[in-house]
């Protein structure tokens, strides 16, 4: 099979840089060399070749930089119109493993709400860059609100309950809460960014470091999927924190999300068109009834049909967003409503539209999708977690009320 | 919590055993599988944790028995009129703790079906491999039916009639001598002690009389089975490659002959889908229960969820679905144990065959939408190992794909519905 899966799914492509479309080649033919075409291997010493292939790209190449200012050390791409380009070279690390992808989509989108233009939090920047423009690999949990508890009352943001509370005293906080639940990374991570609520209930972002005293980790958890992304709840015991370090602001708490939607969107969409190469491999290669090639089949070629549709539609919609986002001129910045709106909205049919990508495509494999060797299986249980991992407590339900509040003015729901 | 003893079933449908059955199943499911079934996935090559309960339930119950008639020991169920009630009650029971502990159990008996129940019932074979599983022993059966040029065509055997098997059995001397290589069927990777396996006389033919099934114990020299292979979960359920190297058996080790083999190998794909909607339906009814304890008690909104109404009303259809998954299985179980009434169809029968893979298409599509509704309404939690609802979605994925997958019944249900005659 010689083809180019970034040709074949249509985008805007005019929205990449030219450098970084020659960037996510170089990506590209890098995850063919090291993972995808010794999958056997790269699965018997995972462990070890995650973390090398993370050095590689993150420090090696720099990608764990990347979204910082060049006067942080960082390679400047914090301007929204380079977020296209973000999205491809996430698009290109998942490809090769979609927890390579997770976990530097959860940096960027932590990074982003502090480094991106016109906003630059400096506070901030000052405290994070170092570390991942560093020469460590370095992670980042994120803790959203409404990831499922059974506590007593809490402040909400938009009908999602807010477990974090933090406490301002003169120059410093106070950050608690407990046993929170991270969207991955929380066993591992080296930067935390957590939604918290203030004493007036307003909603916030704080930014903690994991060594600090009373930051406490529960133990590790295993996942559906994106094994290597150790997760773990979180307990804040009044963890002191410079206030600067803490974004009051309802506002930053949706562009949060609105990152999360599109950079792990593009984490998916990654993972689907490898799958998309698995599968377009089997149907070529495959005989069935004894004689014709699987994909020549009329009921298998509809369902390779449905297949290639999800994934033109994810991809469509993942560049998108980002048009929303680095077109400023147009919609302003992410403070815009419709911005959240359309990241909550398109996220989850991304989501959706990978997930029914895999789950169709692995219906032709019958076995082989869901043995370990062929990796659709792989494929399959990271997006997968992915999904729930985004998802608030109540699943779509919360998003739904999202978009019900935008077209139709709802207020109580 | 209403008890999932609650959901439909119909009344006519359970059998006079089922219900002190059910309890003594659902004591070793509560008490010896669920606590140790996150165990299992880490399991998968050694069995360690398995093999144990695999003994427990085939043995020490005595499942593995079951078919076999009462004078050499077993319980004749293979003659009953409810023995497709009390199957579908032990993958639904055992499903609930674990499916893939479910799916090995009850597969064991899937070779035997070729030869234990009415009209396809060779008594000289039975007594011969009867001492096989009353001796207290256990002994794993293995229906070793996929290989690997032809994947589920073998199950097409209306469509492909056998024509693409290529594992031979010659007659020499008194034996059939057995090439050919197998690969996936469960209870193969090591586990089993006695395979069934579908050969051709004729390689290329598609005469029914070519077509051949025949038992072989897993110790007769030349076989030789592969270690098993790495899944997304069924970690209880092994399967790996199995080699026939000039393998001989006796020659009445062919379960029936010429013909006979062909319909009563057909009896094996309505069996299929039976176990299949008992391990789903099962697997769901768990889900059930965790989505309640779950609801109940996490709160959206600073409520219960499903105090919530959107939410209720994905719970709603959630519980509404498995209701009605289950009444469909058990129009599968009908199906079967009506199959000696003046009304009823053999197993065989095209009629069988069809609507009960319709109703094991329709329940994975509906148990996989279901299970992964649940996950996301569980938010971060839902891919958590630890609620246990993930690993009903990877093992209910897998009952999705295998028998064949979705496009094979669709394939079948065309041809009954429509009358296709070229497909």
């Amino acid at each position: 099979m010689s083809i180019n899966v970034n040709e074949l799914f249509p985008y805007p492509a005019q929205w990449v840089d030219e450098d970084v479309t020659a960037i996510a080649t170089a990506v590209h033919q890098w995850a063919d060399k090291e993972i995808i075409k010794n999958r056997l291997e790269y699965q018997k010493a995972y462990h070890e070749l995650f973390t090398k292939h993370r050095r590689e790209h993150n420090i090696d190449i720099g990608f764990q930089k990347i979204i910082f200012p060049e006067s942080y050390g960082g390679s400047g791409f914090n301007s929204p119109e380079k977020v296209p380009s973000i999205i491809t070279i996430l698009g290109e690390l998942s490809r090769a493993d979609a927890a390579l992808g997770f976990m530097s989509a959860l940096e960027y989108s932590a990074s982003a709400v502090a480094a991106m233009e016109p906003s630059v939090n400096t506070s901030i920047c000052d405290m994070i860059a170092p570390l991942l423009c560093g020469n460590e690999l370095r992670s980042v949990a994120i803790i959203m609100p409404g990831s499922a508890s059974t506590g007593p009352p809490s402040p909400l943001f938009l009908g999602r309950e807010i477990r974090a509370r933090i406490k301002r005293s003169g120059a410093t906080c106070t950050l608690s809460g407990k046993d929170l639940r991270p969207i991955g990374n929380g066993a591992i991570a080296d930067i935390l960014a957590v939604v918290c609520a203030d004493e007036n209930d307003k909603p916030g972002i704080a930014y903690v470091t994991a060594d600090q005293k009373g930051v406490e980790r529960g133990n590790t958890f295993i996942q559906t999927g994106l094994d290597e992304c150790g997760n773990a709840d979180i307990t804040f015991n009044d963890v002191a924190i410079s206030s600067e370090h803490v974004i009051s602001d309802e506002d930053a708490v949706r562009e949060l999300y609105t990152w999360l939607n599109l950079f792990l969107g593009a984490v998916s969409l990654g993972a689907c068109l490898n799958f998309f190469e698995i599968l377009r491999n089997w149907s070529e290669n495959r005989v069935i009834k004894g004689k014709g090639l699987l994909r020549e089949n009329p009921l298998c070629a509809s369902v390779l049909a449905t297949v290639a549709e999800e994934i033109s539609l994810a991809k469509i919609l993942v560049y998108n967003i980002s048009n929303f986002i680095s077109r400023t001129s147009v919609w302003g910045g992410t403070e815009n409503p419709i911005i959240f709106m359309a990241a909550q909205m398109f996220g989850k049919r991304i989501q959706q539209c990978a997930l029914n990508a895999i789950n169709r495509g692995m219906e032709l494999m019958a076995s082989a999708g869901y043995a370990k060797e062929w990796h659709a299986e792989k494929h399959w249980r990271d997006v997968k977690t992915i999904q729930t991992c985004l998802s608030a407590a109540g699943g779509e339900v919360p998003v739904q009320m999202d978009i019900a509040r935008y077209f139709y003015g709802c207020t109580d729901i | 919590m209403i008890s999932f003893d609650k959901l439909s079933v119909r009344n006519g449908s359970i059998s006079h055993i089922e219900g002190p059955f059910r309890g003594i199943l659902r004591d070793i499911v509560e008490k010896e599988i669920m606590p140790h079934r996150r165990e299992y996935d880490e399991d998968w090559q050694e069995h360690r944790f398995v093999e144990p309960v695999l003994h427990r339930i085939c043995v020490d119950i005595g499942i593995q028995k079951s078919l076999l008639p009462q004078e050499f020991g077993g319980w004749s169920l293979g003659q009953s009129d409810y023995m497709m009630a009390f199957t579908y009650c032990i993958a639904e029971e055992i499903g609930r703790g674990d499916s893939s502990l479910s799916l090995s159990s009850i597969c064991s008996l899937w070779p035997l079906c070729t030869f234990l129940i009415p009209p396809f019932v060779n008594m000289r074979l039975a007594r011969e491999l009867a001492p096989l599983f009353t001796g207290g022993k256990i002994c794993i059966g293995c229906q070793a039916m996929t290989e690997p040029q032809g994947g589920s065509d073998i199950e097409n055997i209306d469509l492909i009639k056998g024509r693409t098997i290529q594992t031979t059995a010659r007659l020499e001397g008194g034996h059939w001598v057995i090439n050919g290589h197998k690969l996936w069927p469960t209870n193969s990777g090591g586990l089993a002690s006695l395979f069934g396996v579908p050969c051709t006389t004729r390689p290329g033919s598609d005469d029914p009389d070519d077509f051949a099934y025949i038992m072989v114990p897993a110790d007769t020299p030349g076989v030789t089975q592969g270690p098993p292979y790495a899944k997304a979960g069924m970690a209880a359920d092994k399967n790996g490659d199995i080699w026939f190297d000039n393998v001989r058996v006796p020659e009445h080790y062919r379960i029936h002959g010429p013909g006979t083999d062909a319909l009563a190998f057909k009896t094996l794909i309505y069996m299929g889908q039976l176990g299949s909607v008992g391990f789903a339906v099962g697997s769901l009814l768990n889900v059930y229960e965790i989505l309640y304890d779950f609801s109940s008690t996490y709160t959206y909104r600073n409520a219960p969820l499903k105090e919530h109404d959107a939410i209720a009303g994905v719970l709603g259809d959630i519980a509404g679905s498995i209701d009605i998954c289950r009444m469909l299985s058990y129009e599968v179980v009908r199906m079967g144990d009506d199959r000696n009434k003046p009304w009823g169809k053999p197993l065989h029968s095209h009629e069988t065959i069809a609507r009960s893979r319709n109703i094991k298409e329709f329940i994975s599509d509906r148990a996989m939408e279901i299970c992964g509704k649940a996950m996301d309404l569980l938010g971060p939690h839902g891919c958590e190992r630890v609620l246990d609802i993930e690993k009903h979605w990877r093992d209910l994925k897998m009952i999705q794909l295998w028998l064949g997958g979705k496009q094979l019944c669709q394939m079948e249900k065309a041809r009954y519905y429509f009358d296709c005659a070229t497909l």
